[in-house]
């Protein structure tokens, strides 16, 4: 049977002006580049608040029921630790010591004139030879592991995506220039960077360095006073390879009662970012910000839809006195809508892309592009550009095909 | 042909009865047409004619069913039911269906810019079933158009007159039953306008291609109509249409001021322009007199029995019968005639055995020179008999009419130098003396 010539008149209609084309692409575009900034940023921050967390090698986790942030210091008790191995399927369980506040490094510029006052730095303290925390150099079968090197007392791992310095050369935080075999001081204390490695800053943490319980017990917590090495900030549950994840957390969450929260790695991170979003405006800030990206790309939308329908109209009208029923009409602006949201979503990603490479070195903030924020993106695209037609689209019906003539 | 395509034969294929339309409200409301009442036979072109603002536009926009139809009706045969279909108060989905079936033709040809020429006509091709060979069509009437090098082009990339011919195309693609047209050959040449003309009337019926059409065109033109009957309604000024067309449809002040059968005027023309009694008068005054002798219908077309003649009249007389008899008194009742088919005998009393007993036939008219006679003389008899001697049709008009029309001329400024009546009396007396060769057999 022959089939009915097609005429895409959409595209042809979106398309026949190049120069018209690329400012509608660029209008789009533009809109979809401030929605992913916002996105960007709002989920960096979010980000930037669990990549710790990421790098937890363990499926379960144990943490304080009162502990609403990784950033406050709630632990649970090592004994608990000890309790829960006894639970079927669990391998083995092991501490990780978190301090914020009081651990202070000394800035490492050997120019005194341009060295800065010391602050402090985020330092985590774990057992180097279990390979708890995924980086390479805690992989004892990585080339670049320092698990051994970090065995001896007062050696620590730099984390070299602390905050940068302003203004100074590249690899220059405001910690100094910590490399391989710097030595320094950590709350007074002589320690030697033995490695570096990539985490990245948060929102209460500049810096970080990883050291062994026993560098963490000797200089963080000496037990004078504070917090002794009996109090666990995260404790990691590691399990048989057969082991059922979900049925060994309700057992262990059976153990532990009402005090203690047992959690995947994913519910942990997301209880973080929780606290994150309840408890700061940034969900409002960059959801406002969204929000008006939102906007401004409707209104961008809506004019390029009326603009081309206004210029269209004596057509649209010559096709309703030929034949075409108000379907067509309706279904034209919105073809041209998804044409647009697609045909704009494009440069805007690439753009956006190129903003966040930008941005993410500048800030050293986690900005990604996962292709669920792509996809959330497209769908906000979509969505505006489908607003817009339906918008218009009451335009086209007006073209009276009784003017025709 | 299937029977359903077109209406039983002698019916109309578009019929507005009493049809007004008004714009606007209250003290700006208009009243754009005044009681229409129009039939469109099948394969009729009719031209509507008038001035500028007349009502001709309202009127195809109505018949389109692209205007809501305010009072009257308006009834379209529709082949696929084989019934009239009533505009009156049709619902949108059905008015689409309606549009489908109608070739529009646009004076600003409304192109889509951002469609070639090979894309605009297939945006009307592709409303209906495809054909065995849609693209070849589209290619085939776009190039019969003279566009077969500019089938990728753009509007923008078309002079006017090429844009015009791809409005044409897009409105014959599906050779429709009706085409309803706005000054569809304003922008074309005398060539292209010539094809378009052709193509419109190869649509309607069967005809010999003309002579002066170019080969490529005179090849194409049979597989673009393939159909036939299709009614065309053309608001145009067009003459090189206008000698097509087989009805003008006069508009004046939103009404019909003629309805003028093309083909009867000119038979009835041509009569009248034979008849010496009728040579004072100027053209315009016969063509006058044609029209209100015209019965609305081709002097080919038998005539029903019950067709309503308006304005003139026919009358039928059986063989043997008298039409007019030697010596009878000529008063307001009294017609001339005008043979529309049949034929007559002229006898005289005081002819003589051996005598040439004078016969007329389709196109003569008798009874005329007493007609014109009584215009300025009273008790004037008429001077022969006419018999028929065969079943006779005629045309007729009183001498009343005629009277009122002589009076009408008689005002207007061709006639201003001298009274109409005296130029009458003179040329009579001309006449009677034989100074005027009377080729005419009675009076």
């Amino acid at each position: 049977m022959t089939k009915r010539l097609s005429v895409p008149l959409a595209w042809k209609n979106l398309t026949h002006n190049r120069v018209r084309m690329s400012l509608f692409c660029a209008g789009i575009g533009f809109a979809v580049v401030l929605m992913f900034l916002q996105l960007g940023c709002y989920n960096a921050l979010l980000d930037s608040s669990v990549l710790l967390i990421d790098r937890l090698r363990a499926p379960l986790v144990l943490v304080s029921k009162q502990q609403t942030t990784i950033l406050l210091h709630s632990p649970i008790a090592r004994d608990q630790l000890i309790r829960a191995t006894g639970v079927a399927g669990v391998a083995s369980t092991h501490p990780v010591y978190l301090e914020y506040a009081t651990t202070i490094l000394r800035n490492a510029n050997p120019e005194e004139r341009e060295r800065d006052p010391a602050q402090s730095i985020r330092v985590i303290g774990v057992d180097p030879t279990a390979y708890l925390l995924n980086f390479p150099q805690l992989d004892p079968n990585n080339p670049e592991s320092r698990t051994y090197h970090l065995e001896l007392q007062g050696r620590v791992l730099f984390d070299r995506r602390s905050k940068h310095k302003s203004g100074a050369p590249q690899g220059t935080t405001v910690y100094g220039r910590l490399e391989e075999g710097t030595q320094t001081e950590l709350s007074s204390q002589r320690i030697v960077v033995v490695g570096l490695f990539e985490l990245g800053v948060d929102f209460g943490t500049d810096g970080t360095l990883i050291v062994s319980t026993n560098t963490f017990r000797q200089i963080v917590r000496p037990g004078l006073y504070g917090p002794s090495m009996d109090d666990v900030d995260i404790g990691l549950v590691r399990l048989h390879p057969e082991a059922d994840v979900r049925q060994v957390q309700r057992d262990l969450q059976q153990l532990f009662g009402d005090g203690i929260d047992v959690l995947t790695k994913e519910e942990f991170m997301e209880r973080e970012k929780g606290f994150w979003r309840r408890n700061t405006p940034i969900g409002a800030v960059f959801g406002f910000g969204m929000f008006m990206g939102f906007l401004v790309g409707l209104v961008i939308c809506y004019q390029i839809l009326s603009t081309d329908i206004r210029d269209n109209l004596s057509a649209y009208a010559t096709l309703r006195a030929i034949g075409y029923p108000n379907a067509y009409l309706t279904r034209i602006v919105f073809e041209e809508s998804v044409l647009l949201a697609v045909l704009g979503f494009i440069p805007g990603v690439l753009f956006s892309w190129g903003m966040y490479e930008f941005l993410a070195d500048w800030s050293d903030l986690p900005l990604r592009l996962t292709p669920l924020r792509l996809s959330f993106i497209f769908a906000l695209t979509l969505l505006m550009c489908v607003i817009s037609g339906i918008l218009a689209v009451r335009q086209a019906m007006q073209a009276d095909p009784a003017e025709v003539f | 042909m299937s029977a359903k395509l077109l209406p039983p034969s002698g019916q109309p294929v578009v019929r507005l009865t009493n049809v007004n339309h008004y714009f606007g409200t209250g003290d700006t409301r208009t009243h754009t047409l005044k009681n229409i009442n129009l039939e469109v036979l099948p394969g009729e072109l009719v031209i509507l004619s008038g001035p500028s603002g007349c009502g001709k536009t309202t009127l195809l926009t109505l018949l389109g069913g692209l205007r809501g139809l305010q009072e009257g009706n308006i009834e379209i045969w529709d082949p696929q039911k084989g019934e009239y279909i009533s505009l009156k108060g049709m619902a949108e989905p059905a008015l689409v269906q309606v549009r489908r079936s109608i070739g529009f033709i646009f004076q600003r040809h409304n192109l889509l810019e951002s469609l070639t020429s090979l894309q605009n006509v297939r945006m009307a091709q592709r409303l209906l079933p495809p054909t065995a060979d849609p693209d070849g069509d589209v290619r085939r009437i776009l190039t019969y158009l003279g566009l077969g090098e500019r089938l990728e082009y753009k509007p923008q990339q078309l002079s006017g007159g090429q844009r015009q011919r791809v409005a044409v195309a897009r409105a014959l693609i599906n050779q429709p039953r009706l085409v309803l047209a706005d000054e569809p050959t304003a922008a074309l040449d005398k060539e292209s306008s010539n094809w378009v003309i052709t193509l419109l009337g190869h649509l309607a019926t069967n005809k010999p291609v003309p002579a002066d059409l170019p080969a490529q065109q005179s090849s194409l033109l049979p597989t673009l109509t393939t159909r036939k009957g299709c009614t065309s309604l053309i608001v145009t000024h067009d003459s090189r249409i206008m000698n097509e067309a087989d009805r003008i449809v006069e508009m004046q002040f939103g009404e019909i001021h003629k309805n003028v059968i093309v083909r009867e005027r000119l038979f009835l023309y041509d009569g009248l322009r034979s008849l010496p009694a009728l040579g004072v008068f100027l053209p315009e005054e016969l063509i006058d007199l044609a029209d209100a002798m015209s019965i609305r219908l081709h002097p080919d077309q038998e005539v029903p029995s019950e067709w309503p003649a308006t304005n003139g009249a026919v009358e039928t007389f059986q063989p043997g019968q008298t039409i007019l008899r030697q010596g009878d008194p000529v008063n307001e009742d009294s017609k001339f005639y005008l043979i529309r088919s049949g034929m007559v005998e002229i006898r005289r009393q005081d002819s003589k055995p051996g005598d040439n007993i004078p016969r007329l036939s389709r196109g003569n008219a008798f009874g005329d020179r007493a007609l014109m006679k009584a215009l300025i003389d009273n008790d004037v008899p008429r001077n022969a008999s006419c018999v028929a001697v065969e079943p006779t049709v005629a045309y007729s008009l009183s001498l009343r009419r005629l009277r009122q029309l002589v009076t009408e001329w008689g005002r207007k400024p061709a006639r201003e130098d001298k009274p109409i009546r005296e130029s009458i009396r003179k040329y009579m007396d001309l006449l009677e003396k034989s100074y005027i060769p009377d080729r005419s057999a009675t009076s």
